[in-house]
């Protein structure tokens, strides 16, 4: 049994995940009515434009945790919370595979679900700033994102979202994907904020306040790249010597 | 595909749950495992598939370790108690999944098995909407589908309804009779091993403590009888040399099925009444079971 094949059927069982199919489709339906909305603000009165914003501003916030937390947490811990790893590893699945394939599957299954709840309103934003005259001064800010300097930040995004999908895995491992897994992912977070920031204090050495707000890309890429091996290998120790 | 177990141990702190120094399952045959509650079956077959892991001592399948091998697996079906399945999808779902896992799913041998034991008509329902049973019955359908060439089965009788259990001894008893296949069962019920085993270990406390043989040179089946005439039933034993032992409240036999039919007829003859007969399981004989 190769990883390709758990890759394939971890994406056909979440091809078949109805209810958080609903769920998806449900804040897609939101996120249109919250766009058309904003985009016709001028036929709005006040009272309808403010409970249109108030909504627009929680809405917001329930991709993001829906995307950042319940989505991936869930899909992570299904296989827990069904008790079903029992069965899969007695199947012949190899517990190495199976973690990789899964974090693929993951990645793969939150970026198509992001793109479905975020193509119109961010569709729908680049061809208003067109209507509104915009364009030119949008291709500069999208050019702006092309320039040399950019890219370590993309790269930091990319590496900082795998790491932390590595960190909510192996909470979710650890404690065999009870909701507990949530309050672990905050607490490793803050854990790695705190060992960061020291690391931080000791290399540098003009160390200021700003400094660190702005960030050094390269620095948080290297801290990303050790928190995603680390916390790869805890969860794949704790998973490869786990009984089920 | 045979199995090597050396020196298998497993302990839950401080109690010792397995403790087997050497075990060899050999291809093609049948095997049963009877202990009591909390013996140490269910922790066994664990340690077989993989579900445990730190364990002592060695598995080994083939050559291969399933540990680290643990492809080797994909020969095998398990059916454990406490198995489960995704209960917020179809049964159809589950049984495409692990045989997906496996690479290969067979519809119309699914539908065929399913339609066998009951479940066809439930195959697209949510499993949560599912009795004990019928999820036991996905679990044991998901195990035999895919074609494995040893069946590890635990207790996999309880909780099936009759004409399941009927259909399954019968596709384990025709399952077993070919292709070398290894079936490795546990059971309470002691006539379901002794009709399908050929060898069943007791096990105590982890460790296995005997191990019986029930091919048919061994087989002896005896009964406990009462009859309304002691003095004419034993003349007639003793007449037809079959062995006797007298206890307090009747006679113990040890009589084939095909000279117990010889006698029957005799019966009648001599005016003797049989009150009350009980058939004593081979296990029971051999103390294998508490």
């Amino acid at each position: 049994m190769n990883a390709r094949l758990i890759f394939k059927m971890e994406l056909f069982k979440y091809l078949r995940d109805k209810y958080y199919l609903i769920a998806t489709l449900i804040l897609l339906g939101l996120n249109v009515i919250a766009t058309i909305a904003l985009v016709n603000y001028d036929h709005l009165n006040s009272s309808l434009l403010i409970t249109s914003i108030v909504l627009a501003i929680l809405l917001f916030f329930s991709n993001l945790i829906f995307l950042g937390i319940i989505y991936p947490f869930h899909l992570l811990a299904i296989d827990y919370k069904n008790r079903v790893l029992a069965l899969m590893v007695a199947s012949g699945v190899n517990r190495n595979k199976l973690f990789f394939a899964k974090i693929g599957a993951v990645i793969l299954a939150n970026i198509v679900v992001s793109f479905v709840l975020l193509v119109v309103p961010v569709v729908t934003i680049i061809y208003q700033v067109g209507n509104l005259g915009g364009w030119d001064e949008l291709f500069r800010e999208m050019g702006m994102l092309m320039v040399p300097q950019m890219v370590p930040l993309s790269i930091n995004a990319v590496l900082s979202y795998v790491a932390g999908l590595f960190i909510l895995m192996t909470s979710v491992i650890i404690v065999k994907g009870k909701t507990l897994s949530i309050l672990l992912y905050f607490g490793f977070n803050m854990l790695v904020a705190m060992v960061t920031s020291f690391v931080n204090t000791l290399f540098t050495s003009d160390y200021s306040f700003t400094q660190q707000l702005s960030g050094d890309n390269v620095f948080s890429s290297v801290v990303e790249v050790v928190v995603i091996l680390v916390f790869g290998f805890i969860a794949l120790q704790e998973l490869r010597h786990q009984n089920l | 595909m045979t199995i090597t177990i050396k020196n298998l141990g497993k302990s839950y702190g401080s109690l010792k749950a397995l403790d087997i120094d050497q075990l060899t399952i050999e291809p093609g045959h049948t095997y049963g495992l009877v202990g009591a509650n909390g013996a140490g079956k269910t922790t066994f077959f664990k340690c077989l598939t993989n579900i445990i892991t730190d364990y002592s001592g060695e598995i080994i399948f083939d050559g291969h370790n399933p540990r680290k091998e643990n492809a080797i697996l994909t020969k095998m079906g398990i059916v454990l108690d406490d198995l489960s399945v995704y209960k917020d999808y179809t049964a159809r779902f589950n049984i495409q999944y692990f045989a997906g896992l496996r690479g290969h799913y067979d519809v119309k041998k699914v539908e065929q098995m399913a339609d066998e034991i009951g479940l066809l008509s439930v195959l697209d329902r949510p499993v949560k909407t599912f009795s004990y049973g019928m999820q036991k019955k996905l679990v044991l359908l998901i195990a035999l589908v895919n074609s494995a060439e040893v069946l590890i089965l635990d207790e996999p009788f309880r909780g099936l309804d009759q004409d399941t259990v009927k259909w399954f001894q019968n596709y384990l008893r025709e399952w077993t009779g070919k292709d070398q296949h290894t079936l490795l069962i546990s059971s309470h019920v002691q006539t379901d091993l002794e009709s399908l085993c050929e060898t069943v270990f007791v096990i105590d406390h982890g460790r296995i403590i005997k191990t019986l043989d029930l091919t048919a040179d061994n087989h002896q089946t005896y009964r406990h009888i009462t009859t309304n005439n002691d003095e004419a039933f034993e003349t007639l034993l003793s007449s037809e040399a079959i062995p006797f032992v007298k206890t307090e409240v009747g006679f113990k036999i040890d009589i084939s099925s095909e000279l117990w039919q010889n006698v029957f007829p005799q019966l009648a003859e001599n005016a003797i009444v049989i009150t009350a007969m009980t058939k004593v399981s081979v296990l029971d004989q051999q103390g294998g079971i508490n």
